[in-house]
């Protein structure tokens, strides 16, 4: 992903959210923002491993709460790392950071497959 | 039936994704019980102290990993259900957790829906009914469907698919043309507990691009000239049962774009349609190609190529795995015997020997076409004249370039170079360094090559018409 559709990916600040997660979701987004700290500090300190590992795990954890478009910057956050692409790992954080600040969060019912719920112990 | 019975426990070193599954599960009326490290979960199952119906964990984890974790799980409670939790990238895990004795995958990043729907299905009587019986059940199959796997290669892959046939994941089929990936595609089906379900398969290789999309996803009628009516389109056929996608490997990037949202959303909205229609299908792809090749090529993405390829299976070439020759042959042999309402043949010594040294570009199918050409060509004894084995081209064309020389007038050697120059020259605009580049020449020789050209040309004063390549973008 280039940092030009990166940005205008987060142009659009609306997320559809499980209201499964209502109660948990400030906890997950304050983790968030402490796991952006981390990783300015692994930046500065040119650590691009941790870097790396910090967006493999976003990739996967943050779709599954439906912000698809954290999980993709995990996503860009783990390829930049590897190649060691400083700048475009800062620019990234920053509009991360401004997303996560001005998030618009719309909460909708889960959609189930009444199948799956059948429990049968 | 209450909900409030079953209890879950569950162990992943990230706390996020422990406390989304917690909370989903809760909500559901599961007991829940996390734990960030293996080997703490296994202290607590070891001290029983209370009964629990369904472990999941992750694959990747510090310390004691998912794998290890099974293993001592599966000698504690051989039957409680164990469903592994894998992120991008693990195939080679999954496969060993398979044969470990995981019971299904989760694949993150997950939606409550997914997850319910595996829990769901892990607790469920019938799934464990199901998974009771498996080797009957394949034993079954491959007497039904006559497949032969004499050799260790096939051997292999036929356990991993009954296993994979169990689980939901995804598969991606590997092998030359003509190995047999769609004859394990229907197997997987037939084995899984989707089997009384459909089947639908396509190649997406043989049909044209602007057909392929109305075609996996449907149309609304007078979305486009020719749309006369609603289409449906394959994944709502394959609704509740399995979709082969094969040639996996030729879809456009734009059409694997569609197609990994139709995966990640698990619904379709047909061409020029409104509505969004919820698909439940699991995805058996198949491709000859390389894929992680065609990715660093840029010609596939890496994220379809990950959800696709949850599982993997590989079928080796024929020519490794010659123990199954003869029988493949016999098993032929008989066939086109009652086919062809012969009462008896037999294959000569000579016949034999060749059929075990030759290379087999087309593999098993080809092997399948000799057979057919050899029992209607020989007299009471099929020789190794009869079987007509193309020794020269060992090398098989392929598709693509065949349909591209089919085209063509047979043509010189010579012309046909300046014929592809000519090509690629207009491809990248009539830039020779470029093109020097593509086709890995030096631009003096591209100069010298284009120049003698040009002299050929105008000493016979008949100026070579612009090619008719001009059309042929499509390769
Ligand atoms: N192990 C096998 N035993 C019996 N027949 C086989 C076996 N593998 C492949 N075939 C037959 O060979 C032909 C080609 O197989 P197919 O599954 O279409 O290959 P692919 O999809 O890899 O091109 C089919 O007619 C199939 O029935």
């Amino acid at each position: 992903m280039s940092s030009k559709l990166l940005n205008s990916i987060f142009d659009d600040k609306k997320v559809y959210v499980d209201e499964t997660f209502m109660d948990i979701i400030p906890w997950f987004l304050n983790n968030r923002k402490e796991d952006l700290l981390k990783t300015i500090g692994f930046l500065e300190s040119l650590n691009f491993e941790q870097i790396q590992r910090m967006g493999h795990r976003w990739k996967g954890t943050c779709a599954s709460y439906g912000f698809q478009k954290l999980s993709e910057a995990g996503e860009a956050m783990e390829t930049w790392a590897e190649n060691k692409k400083h700048d475009e790992i800062e620019n990234l954080l920053m509009q991360v950071e401004q997303y996560i600040e001005h998030l618009e969060i719309v909460y909708i019912p889960t959609v189930e497959d009444s199948d799956s719920l059948t429990n049968t112990h | 039936m209450s909900l409030g019975s079953s209890r879950v426990l569950i162990v992943d070193d990230d706390l996020d994704i422990l406390k989304n599954m917690q909370v989903t599960l809760a909500r559901r009326g599961y007991e829940v019980q996390t734990f960030l490290h293996a080997e703490k979960a296994l202290e607590y199952l070891k001290s029983q102290e209370k009964r629990i119906d369904l472990i999941i964990s992750d694959i990747q984890m510090p310390e004691m990993n998912g794998l290890q974790f099974l293993t001592s799980v599966k000698e504690l409670m051989p039957s409680t259900p164990i469903l592994m939790m894998t992120a991008f990238g693990t195939m080679n895990r999954v496969i060993e957790a398979l044969r470990g004795g995981a019971d299904d995958f989760i694949q993150k990043p997950f939606t409550p829906t997914d997850l319910m729907t595996l829990v769901g299905r892990a607790l469920s009587t019938e799934y464990v009914k199901d998974a009771q019986q498996p080797s009957s059940r394949l034993q079954q199959q491959i007497q039904q469907a006559q497949i032969v796997s004499q050799s260790a290669d096939m051997k292999k892959v036929m356990e991993l698919t009954e296993k994979v046939a169990l689980t939901s994941a995804n598969v991606l089929i590997t092998g030359e043309s003509g190995t047999g990936k769609e004859v394990i595609a229907q197997i997987i089906h037939n084995l899984s507990p989707r089997g009384n379900k459909p089947l639908v398969a396509i190649n997406c290789a043989a049909i044209p691009e602007g057909l392929l999309e109305s075609e996996l996803f449907g149309h609304a009628k007078g979305s486009f000239t020719g749309a006369v009516q609603n289409r449906r389109g394959l994944f709502r056929e394959a609704n509740g049962g399995t979709l082969f996608l094969d040639e996996i490997g030729d879809l456009s990037l734009p059409l694997q774009a569609k197609i990994l949202r139709v995966l990640q959303e698990k619904k379709v909205r047909p061409v020029g349609a409104n509505d969004l229609y919820s698909v439940d299908v699991r995805i058996v792809a198949a491709t000859h190609k390389n894929l992680e090749q065609s990715i660093r090529a840029g010609d596939f993405r890496s994220d379809l190529y990950y959800r696709l390829n949850v599982i993997p299976i590989h079928l080796s070439p024929l020519r490794e795995r010659t123990e199954d020759i003869i029988p493949l042959a016999q098993l032929f042999l008989n066939r086109m015997l009652k086919k062809y309402n012969i009462t008896n043949k037999r294959i000569s010594q000579g016949a034999l020997q060749a059929l075990l040294s030759y290379s087999w570009p087309g593999n098993v199918r080809e092997l399948e076409n000799a057979m057919e050409r050899a029992v209607v060509l020989s007299g009471h004894e099929i020789t190794r004249d009869n079987l007509f084995l193309s020794y020269h081209d060992d090398k098989p064309i392929n598709r693509k370039s065949a349909a591209l020389f089919d085209l063509l007038e047979p043509m010189s050697l010579r012309d046909l170079e300046l014929l592809y120059i000519q090509y690629i020259l207009t491809k990248t605009g009539g830039r020779k360094d470029k093109a020097a580049s593509i086709l890995q020449i030096d631009r003096k020789t591209l100069f010298r090559k284009l120049s003698s050209y040009q002299k050929e040309i105008e000493k016979k004063e008949t100026p070579l018409e612009s090619p008719p390549v001009k059309d042929l973008s499509f390769i």
